[in-house]
């Protein structure tokens, strides 16, 4: 919907004598479309004005204006809380961003009641074949976790002339495909004065027969309002999508209730059944809130039970995230039994397995989920599945085919080509040995990615580089130079593993990719790059005492009497005299885990994420003499200081393998010369780096690229190509 | 490698903990900054009364133990968004309390440098 909303705004302003600046220093009209559906939006949304208003202060001419369902809900606080916009509007009021930006008088202005709708305003479609086509606001619903109703209002539903000739004009101009949008689609026309009334299946009959529509798609209907009549239509109606978005939110009664959805697990499954019945090649998506207020294990069961029952082409599984003002914001999240809060942070944590553990049946599923359709939120147009990229007709299940068509191939000649915005995303991986120069090659890259319009992010999969306060043993990157993630987000004092790791990482990629951003996995960091980018199954940390006990039992008996207890299968992945790797396995395996499997198999076939990798490699000579340089400036930075004041906060076991901790920690316990823990940091590090390359070289899909001689810019301009 | 944002955040938690939110705070709020509350409703405008409400919360209780943990650091240019979970304990009238929640404050760079701007409170998130 805000994307339609984006469109709409950017065809007004084309119609004024605008033109998209290529950077925001450079624009004369600064304009914010928001949404308040997901709590990142404030964040993004508040950084974004922050910015704005440095640029307002350099140039006060300039206009900053903030439309949308945040500026709705905020209505003239925005210019309290910013009081360096000019102009504030709710959605469906973006024909007042012309009336204001037209005025002889720029006074600070907002307009938040809604009054009619602005489908008369030019759209600029970004895709020439398709186009979206708003057939209601609002909604009547009363979700409990949902901000919509109250920032789009209430249901008020278009007349259906109006659409109708709309669609026609549209196919006039070349479009093949629309997307009907509406809040709450099928819920159409029941608003509608008693003249002009019809049902959301006759307004689809009615959008059917406009000759040179070939398909028709919808979004987003509600389950409780998926009739026999709107079903019917899909097994009957040439044009429309063999395809239904149908939102299950969860598959408990019991959290049904509270999210005050109106329908139940039972009646949401007969739905599924009667669609099944009527077209039975029906692809069905879905969208899933994890974590919400009160979820218990066995809830999550029953979601899980229900992802399995139906067997979605698609889903999108996010975690629940309060909205202020909603009723589900206020519910006290009671802890299941045996899941006592923590600490704030607990129903996240709770949630982000849960939503991994959904993701994961749905690769099971072999109707396909995850290669077809790229899910959407509720509230937002959905993404362009590839096929719609390109006008073609025919594309995987889950995409939605029309009934009938004959139209193999492409209908539109769509020159556009890799990293056209908009394009379904995919993260990349940068990685390599330390000091090769990922970070100087990210931050080039994001440069490129920038100028086509991408908006990176890079993801560190360092385990180093979450800690707070080992900046200079981490070689973190400078401020300022590209957004990172995960980096410096664990206090020093704390154990971290990788499959925390994973679980942080899957969130942020899961969330970036979901807000069109581009994310870069860059690290050296072999095991947390693949807990970011597979779906690897990290057993949980092992009982210290365990591992203690096998450690005192291997000093005592040595390695291959234990590795004679391992069991056949891991036996044979495992070497003899390594020590470390046996008791690992032994571990493992009395917790009761599947055998060990050798690292390196976990790559390109279990990406959970479609990821271009890039292996980053440098002639061993110049890489040690980077590495040498690195320690110098690590150690003239205060890498010193830095390691004694770890120390006095109580770093954690895992904060103390960082590359040079305990060689540092030796020369303050008078335990050797600096010079010499100098010497031993510079081997250590070339030690490492020979095993970050061994496990580098047995990494299958990757593309390899030696930077000997290279700058990062030529690097960075070789993985944007 | 300090990160000034994230500094800015830090000096003003320990400012308040510290008991000397009146003397430090100043310095690090922006002119025209604010607080909101979870609802986005407005609680304080202005640096004059965003420090004042650090300074009565200080006055108010008596504080035990405080804990900032999980920060998550967004650029946007210039401007840097630090989202953040805490933990306070404290007593008041006798009674100790313990919160739980988070803090969204934006940080922009002025000429006199990194000030906070804008700040969400959380609690109980």
């Amino acid at each position: 919907m805000n994307e339609h909303d984006s469109e709409r705004m950017k065809g007004m302003l084309e119609s004024l004598g605008y033109e998209e600046a290529a950077a925001r220093d450079g624009a004369d009209l600064i304009l914010f479309n928001t949404c308040s559906i997901r709590e990142s939006a404030d964040n993004r949304l508040v950084g974004n004005l922050g910015e704005a208003k440095r640029l307002k202060g350099e140039d006060p001419n300039r206009v900053v204006g903030v439309g949308g369902c945040w500026s709705q809900s905020l209505k003239d606080q925005v210019f309290e809380q910013f009081p360096f916009v000019d102009v504030a509007f709710g959605p469906g009021q973006i024909d007042k961003l012309g009336e204001f930006l037209t005025s002889d008088d720029l006074e600070a202005q907002g307009y938040f009641e809604f009054e009619g709708f602005p489908a008369d305003l030019p759209p600029k479609r970004q895709r020439p074949f398709q186009a979206w086509v708003q057939i209601s606001v609002g909604c009547n619903c009363v979700c409990s976790y949902c901000i919509v109703p109250s920032t789009r209002g209430r249901e008020q539903s278009r007349p259906p002339a109006a659409i109708v000739d709309e669609v026609r004009a549209l196919a006039a101009d070349g479009v093949v495909e629309v997307t009907l949008l509406g809040q709450n689609v099928n819920s159409y026309g029941r608003d509608l004065p008693r003249e002009e009334r019809i049902g959301f299946a006759d307004l689809l009959a009615l959008v059917d027969g406009v000759e040179g529509i070939r398909r028709v798609r919808y979004t987003s209907p509600h389950p409780k309002d998926m009739r026999a009549e709107v079903i019917a239509a899909h097994a009957e109606l040439p044009s429309l999508c063999e395809h239904i978005h149908l939102p299950l939110q969860s598959g408990s009664s019991r959290i049904l209730k509270a999210m005050r959805r109106t329908y139940d697990r039972d009646r949401y499954l007969a739905r599924v059944e009667a669609i099944r019945d009527a077209v039975p090649d029906c692809a069905l998506t879905t969208d899933i809130i994890v974590g919400f207020p009160g979820e218990t294990e066995e809830d999550f069961r029953a979601t899980l039970e229900v992802v399995e029952e139906v067997g979605y082409d698609s889903a999108f599984t996010f975690v629940f995230s309060p909205r202020r003002g909603t009723e589900a914001a206020r519910l006290p999240d009671d802890p299941a039994p045996g899941e006592a809060r923590a600490d704030g942070a607990a129903d996240r944590r709770r949630a982000a397995p849960r939503a991994r553990a959904l993701r994961a049946v749905r690769r099971h599923d072999p109707g396909g989920a995850g290669r077809g359709a790229e899910p959407h939120r509720p509230g937002e147009a959905p993404r362009p599945h590839p096929a719609q990229q390109d006008g073609q007709l025919h594309g995987p299940r889950a995409a939605g085919r029309p009934r009938a068509g004959g139209h193999h191939g492409r209908d539109v000649d769509d020159p556009r080509g890799r990293g056209v915005p908009g394009r379904t995303r995919r993260l990349i991986a940068i990685f390599g040995p330390t000091g090769v120069g990922k970070t100087e090659i990210a931050v080039e890259l994001a440069g490129r990615l920038r100028e086509r319009g991408e908006d990176p992010v890079a993801v560190s999969a360092d385990a180093i580089a979450v800690y707070e306060g080992l900046d200079l043993l981490a070689a973190k990157p400078a401020a300022g130079t590209l957004e990172h993630r995960l980096v410096s987000c664990v206090p020093v004092d704390r154990e971290f593993s990788a499959g925390q790791f994973a679980a942080l990482a899957h969130a942020e990629i899961d969330a970036l990719l979901e807000e069109g951003r581009t994310p870069i996995v860059v690290g050296g960091t072999g095991l947390y790059l693949r807990a970011a980018l597979t779906e690897l199954d990290l057993r949980p940390p092992v009982e210290r005492g365990l591992r203690t006990e096998l450690e005192r039992e291997l000093a005592q008996v040595g390695p291959s009497v234990m590795h004679g207890r391992l069991s056949p299968a891991t036996a044979a992945t495992v070497h003899p005299n390594d020590r470390k790797r046996i008791v690992r396995a032994l571990e493992l395996e009395l917790a009761g885990a599947e055998p060990h499997t050798g690292s390196e198999q976990l790559w390109s076939e279990e990406l959970r994420r479609p990821a271009a990798l890039f292996g980053i490699t440098m002639d061993r000579d110049e890489l040690s003499r980077r590495l040498a340089a690195r320690v110098d400036e690590m150690l003239g930075g205060g890498a010193v200081a830095e390691v004694e004041a770890a120390l006095e906060r109580g770093a954690s076991r895992t904060a103390r393998k960082a590359l040079g901790f305990r060689e540092i920690e030796a020369y303050l316990a008078g335990e050797a010369s600096l010079e010499e823990a100098r010497d031993r940091i510079v081997r250590g590090h070339r030690a490492y780096v020979r095993r970050q390359l061994t496990w580098m070289r047995k990494v299958g899909g990757v593309e390899v690229i030696d930077r000997t001689g290279l700058p990062a810019r030529d690097v960075a301009e070789r993985i944007a190509r | 490698m300090s990160d000034p944002p994230l500094e800015v955040v830090r000096a003003i938690n320990a400012a308040w903990t510290g008991g000397h939110a009146r003397d430090e705070l100043p310095e690090l709020f922006t002119d025209e900054a604010v607080i909101v509350g979870p609802d986005m409703a407005l609680l304080a405008t202005g640096r004059d009364a965003c420090v004042q409400s650090y300074v009565e919360f200080e006055d108010s209780i008596d504080l035990v133990e405080f804990e900032e943990f999980d920060h998550r650091v967004y650029r946007y240019g210039s401007a840097v968004v630090v989202d953040y979970a805490y933990r306070a304990v404290y007593r008041r009238d006798g009674e100790e309390l313990t919160d739980y929640g988070r803090d969204v404050i934006l940080v922009v760079e002025t000429v006199s440098g990194w000030r906070a701007a804008w700040r969400m409170a959380r609690p109980d998130l």
